[in-house]
């Protein structure tokens, strides 16, 4: 059968790719204890959805989730690299094969098997649970236990976006499940590092340390208390003060942390910072090369982010494989963005805003009220109005503003995405007409056509090239404006060593208290 | 009986030499002659602000982000390089109307309430403070989230958001001055020889529950102002860039270890506002107080 | 008393009903979707069809796709049989999520209050007793700089000082309940940031009632007869004052519960006000109705207390 061929192709090309992924685990795995014992205390941005580690949500509950109850896969730096699934490949016809790692047990001393593994998808497909992650198995037709740790996930298709979505699953006890069934959450039961001790909603989370982890010696510490302190402020008096070791979300206060001692960690720049246009109101390409031109990247970057971001003129981040740098560029230029737009016909006024045909050039730009997303929207309205384009900008709850601008309901608008991915994929810039994302309200065929083809297939040159002409196409009619990619960035107390970041989310197990 | 002759003097009191007494106070008592100028010099700024402020206030300059005060920047600039003294002196517009027209809606609904259910008692008492009690089982900060969480960030719903929340306290307040006034004996004794409830509410009652009134609406309005800077630091406050003066406030507590001026100026001028105010409140309870007469 | 007590319970029914409905109405007609934060926080990317059909599904079964008035009417049936429901995010009952943090909210009000009160009342007696002195000027200044700084402000504030510099007290979190010796410590900044400003208030509302009371004939009369002035202060005087104290009292525990959320969000103090805050924003429509209905209920007891004690200290109040 020509599909074995091309399936063993693929298994060579994913290895590959693995020996990546495990080049970086490998690296983890020389990290030794420098001192064992203490208490480590971590301050997360927002408090869990739950307790069951399966139930997924914010990168406050994932950090969690790692500790208690390991992932399928994790993010490595080009794609989904080894964890609980050892290795894996996969054929053109969506059918996938995972080795499931051996010799680990959940807390409940119960085995880890691809028996256990099938439970838990079946668990999230239970539309019972409404666990959100199960919206990930939606073209899964059958789950096959081939052997004790072989498991074979049969799709209706193939993309390459299946696998990257496992760094979200999270596998608890099968035992503990089907013993404590609703009582589940209060005592819930993974393979992680540490085990579950108390959680009070809300305030903390208290684990403790998992003697028998697969990963000899590990974790380092005794226990990890993991705190909710909503406010930035307060995590780095907290920190300052002693109380706690360890703070996630630190981002704006880059500056106060450095200079009280304390040491900042972050990831490659994935986060992506950009600026939406309604493409179906703003259909001018000349109007949106002259924001592109208007807006001062590298101003965002250091008053927002710190100098933490770097400066990004097209979609995908520089660390990410498919980046390219002959994507066209569009500098800070406003005799260029005036040109521009004086070319479109649109007049100065008196009152510094533009006209054409009686019409001021008067945008809305709602925005969330998150404050680094409400302070680079209030600097962009500022870079707009240099320019002579009013930007009406208006503040909004997170939902509300999601819901404006994933409806359409705005002429530009400033966005900003964590980027819990390393592949390209998820990178597209929400403009592919058949996506349930697609903000721009804009659909091209010919375009889709290169990011469905990118999608199926596993040849990276022949991705990044893919990529590459939708990107140069999208970039020659400034769809959209990109401005920068961001980091994740914690922050620690200097006695505390061996804090990682893997792929945007922290993890403790070789962390330790000198 | 003498209390009718009292009554009586006591409003004819109230009016006539309110702006003697007012001034013999001012005299007596220099904090309310500052809190009268600073009042002043304030309506003045909030009118003459757009020729007063220097800089455009949404004008951001990232050459001179978080700049300490000099002679270019009176107040120095925030961390996106505005201007934070024009930024205050324009704010003083948005600042002093959210307080003020957010107290006048909520005392003008509150106060006729609490008067009407106050004064005829009974059912309509009953009915109009349950409706109040509704109002009332909203913690008021909640019930302004709601508000701006359906209607949106707007300075408008703002206000509306606080006066809404100002509404039931006005209405127990005077409910309960009503209460204690309508006892009094000049009082049932004006009921007896049948003057008509309204003339009785407005002539009788209202001077004579005035004071605890215009305490508690001066002490108001500064809840209002602070009420806009909390609902700004909720994230549910006025939208930027507006240069509110609570929105500065809690968008600055970012950058208070190491640029405490951003925070300064604005949180100054709504404490010297609110200070103000309260002392003008003061004076205005000595002045206004029936009984103050008799001292 | 009894019959006034009953009678006033049975009008709060119809007082919580318009509660439940408001809020349930508004926050239905608020824009934003729950959906949104029940998919995958990532989902804006997934490039599969079948998240529509997932969303529909989940919409179904959640009850959301009904028209309005049909899921209120569930809602309030539910309501009846004591079922709260369960929060849209954590599929746990809101009860069990909501008690515990109702116990941290009351347990910091009422330790503000006590603050508040403490503070307040003595305080403005002081005030009234040395009225016009330099202290007097003092203590007006004081209580209207505590009434006049932003709370969430003067948390940060207090946490840079006592927590941070002086290192008294932990600078946020709550462990254990306030009432235990571990907790107690977690709670002293928080009730103070949030009663300074109410303590302002009672200090203005005392100082004015007792300057008003002490001008009157009856206190006159016994400080003529020779009674000692402390007894003329706190027997005469504060007593007829503490009516009109009593009922800013009531008002200021209405806004010290309310006023609890900002506290609760510097503090990370895992109280009733956060919670409802993260449930509007969530739009986790079962959490925000059940929190807002026990608020609610709490207000409602606090004023029929007030309004009994506002009885009891003045007998000239009748109620049919």
């Amino acid at each position: 059968m020509t599909n074995t061929y091309i399936t063993r192709i693929l298994v060579l090309c994913l290895m590959l790719s693995l020996l990546f992924g495990t080049s970086v685990l490998a690296q983890d795995d020389m990290m030794g204890c420098g001192a064992t014992g203490g208490e480590l205390v971590v301050a997360l941005n927002a408090d869990l959805y739950s307790a069951d580690a399966q139930m997924g949500g914010t990168i406050a509950s994932v950090n969690y989730n790692m500790a208690i109850a390991d992932l399928l896969v994790v993010m490595g730096a080009e794609g989904p690299a080894p964890w609980l699934i050892e290795s894996w490949d996969a054929t053109l016809d969506g059918v996938y094969t995972w080795n499931i790692r051996q010799g680990v047990t959940f807390h409940d001393g119960t085995p880890l098997n691809a028996e256990a593994v099938k439970f838990n998808i079946e668990r999230l497909l239970n539309p019972d649970n409404e666990f959100r992650y199960g919206v990930y198995f939606r073209r899964t037709e059958e789950i096959n236990v081939i052997d004790e740790y072989t498991l074979e996930i049969v799709n209706s298709s193939f993309d390459v976006e299946f696998m990257d979505r496992m760094i979200n699953i999270s596998i608890v006890s099968p035992t503990a499940v089907q013993e404590m069934g609703a009582d589940f959450v209060n005592a819930p039961v993974g393979t992680g590092p540490f085990k579950f001790v108390s959680y009070t909603p809300g305030e903390r989370i208290v684990l403790e340390r998992n003697e028998n982890y697969w990963q000899e010696g590990k974790p380092c510490v005794d226990s990890l208390t993991f705190r909710v302190i909503p406010e930035e402020a307060v995590r780095l008096i907290e920190l300052e003060a002693g109380t706690v070791h360890v703070a996630m979300d630190m981002a704006a206060s880059v500056e106060q942390a450095r200079s009280a001692g304390l040491e900042m960690i972050t990831t490659p720049q994935r986060g992506q910072q950009m600026v939406y246009f309604n493409l179906s109101r703003i259909t001018d390409p000349l109007v949106r090369r002259a924001v592109n031109h208007a807006l001062n990247r590298q101003a965002i970057v250091t008053n927002v982010f710190q100098d933490m971001s770097i400066v990004g003129y097209y979609p995908m981040p520089p660390s990410v494989w498919a980046y390219d740098d002959t994507i066209q560029t569009f500098p800070y230029d406003l005799d260029e963005s005036n040109r521009l737009l004086d070319e479109a016909g649109w007049v100065m006024g008196d009152d510094g805003i533009r006209e054409k045909d009686g019409e001021k050039l008067s945008w809305d730009m709602p925005s969330s009220n998150i404050p680094s997303r409400q302070q680079a929207s209030e600097m962009i309205v500022g870079m707009l109005h240099e320019v002579g384009i009013q930007a009406n900008l208006q503040v909004m709850e997170h939902l509300t503003y999601l819901n404006s601008v994933r409806g359409g309901e705005y002429d530009i608008a400033y966005w900003e995405w964590a980027g819990s991915t390393s592949d390209p994929w998820a990178y597209s810039g929400g403009l592919h007409s058949n996506y349930a994302w697609n903000p721009t309200q804009f659909g091209d065929p010919e375009l889709d056509k290169f990011l469905d083809a990118a999608l199926v297939s596993l040849d990276r040159d022949e991705r990044k090239a893919l990529y590459n002409e939708y990107f140069t196409e999208v970039m020659a009619n400034t769809y959209l404006a990109n401005i920068a990619f961001k980091p994740a960035v914690a922050a620690s107390r200097p006695e505390v060593q061996g804090v990682q970041f893997l792929g945007g989310r922290l993890l403790f197990e070789s962390t330790y208290i000198e | 009986m003498i209390s009718v002759a009292r009554a009586e003097e006591t409003t004819i009191g109230v009016r006539q030499p309110f702006l003697r007494r007012m001034w013999k106070r001012c005299y007596r008592n220099k904090a309310t002659l500052l809190s009268l100028i600073f009042t002043a010099l304030l309506v003045v700024v909030t009118l003459l602000a757009p020729w007063i402020a220097p800089h455009d206030p949404l004008d951001q300059d990232y050459m001179n982000t978080s700049q300490t005060p000099s002679a270019e920047h009176f107040f120095g600039t925030d961390n996106l390089g505005r201007d934070i003294f024009s930024r205050v002196i324009i704010g003083s517009r948005i600042s002093l109307s959210i307080g003020a027209i957010a107290v006048a809606i909520g005392m003008l609904f509150g106060v006729t309430f609490g008067l009407v259910a106050g004064y005829f008692g009974g059912v309509i008492d009953e009915v109009m403070m349950r409706m109040i009690d509704v109002l009332m089982a909203f913690p008021g900060i909640l019930l302004a989230i709601l508000v701006v969480s359906v209607l949106g960030s707007t300075v408008s719903n703002v206000i509306l958001a606080l006066a809404i929340f100002s509404v039931p306290t006005f209405a127990r307040l005077t409910r309960a001055s009503v209460l204690s006034v309508k006892e009094l004996d000049y009082v049932t004794a004006a009921y007896s020889i049948g003057i008509r409830p309204f003339p009785l509410i407005i002539r009788h009652i209202l001077p004579n529950i005035s004071a605890p009134i215009i305490i508690y609406a001066t002490l108001r309005m500064a809840t209002a102002i602070l009420g806009g800077a909390t609902l700004g630091f909720l994230g549910l406050g006025v939208s930027p860039p507006t240069p509110e003066w609570g929105l500065m406030v809690s968008d600055g507590r970012h950058f208070m270890r190491t640029d405490p001026h951003i925070i300064l100026f604005p949180g100054l001028a709504i404490f010297l506002t609110v200070l103000s105010l309260n002392l003008l409140g003061d004076a205005l309870r000595d002045v206004l107080d029936p009984k103050g007469q008799y001292n | 008393m009894g019959k006034y007590i009953l009678r006033r319970s049975f009008f709060a029914i119809p007082v919580i009903f318009s509660v439940v409905f408001l809020v349930f109405i508004a926050m239905h007609i608020a824009p934003g979707d729950p959906i949104d934060l029940l998919l995958p926080p990532d989902s804006p990317w997934v490039s599969d069809d079948g998240r529509a059909e997932y969303e529909a599904e989940l919409r179904t079964r959640l009850g959301l796709d009904q028209p309005l008035h049909i899921q209120f009417l569930s809602y309030a049936g539910n309501l009846l049989r004591f079922d709260f429901g369960d929060s849209l995010y954590s599929k746990q009952p809101i009860t069990n999520e909501l008690l515990p943090r109702y116990q941290a909210t009351l347990e910091l009000t009422i330790l503000a209050m006590g603050i508040s009160i403490l503070i307040g009342i003595s305080v403005g007696v002081l005030s009234a007793v040395f009225a016009n002195s330099w202290l007097d000027s003092l203590i007006t200044f004081v209580a209207l700089a505590g009434v006049s700084i932003p709370s969430f402000w003067l948390g940060l504030i207090l946490m840079l000082v006592f927590a941070l510099g002086l290192g008294w007290f932990p600078p946020s979190g709550r462990p254990a309940s306030a009432f235990t010796a571990e907790g107690i410590r977690f709670v002293v900044l928080p009730a103070a940031t949030l009663g300074i400003a109410s303590a302002g208030i009672l200090v203005r509302i005392t100082r004015s009632q007792m300057l008003e009371v002490l001008e009157e004939d009856y206190v006159r009369t016994a400080r003529s007869k020779g009674l000692r002035e402390a007894r003329v202060v706190l027997r005469h005087g504060l007593r007829s004052a503490l009516l009109p104290i009593v009922t800013v009292l009531g008002i200021q525990f209405g806004s010290l519960l309310a006023g609890a959320v900002v506290a609760e969000t510097v503090f990370a103090y895992p109280g009733v006000g956060r919670y409802l805050l993260q449930a509007v924003s969530n739009r986790d429509f079962p959490a925000v109705q059940s929190g807002a209905l026990f608020v609610a209920l709490t207000f409602v007891l606090v004023n029929l207390l007030v309004d009994m004690t506002y009885a009891f200290l003045d007998p000239r109040i009748r109620y049919s």
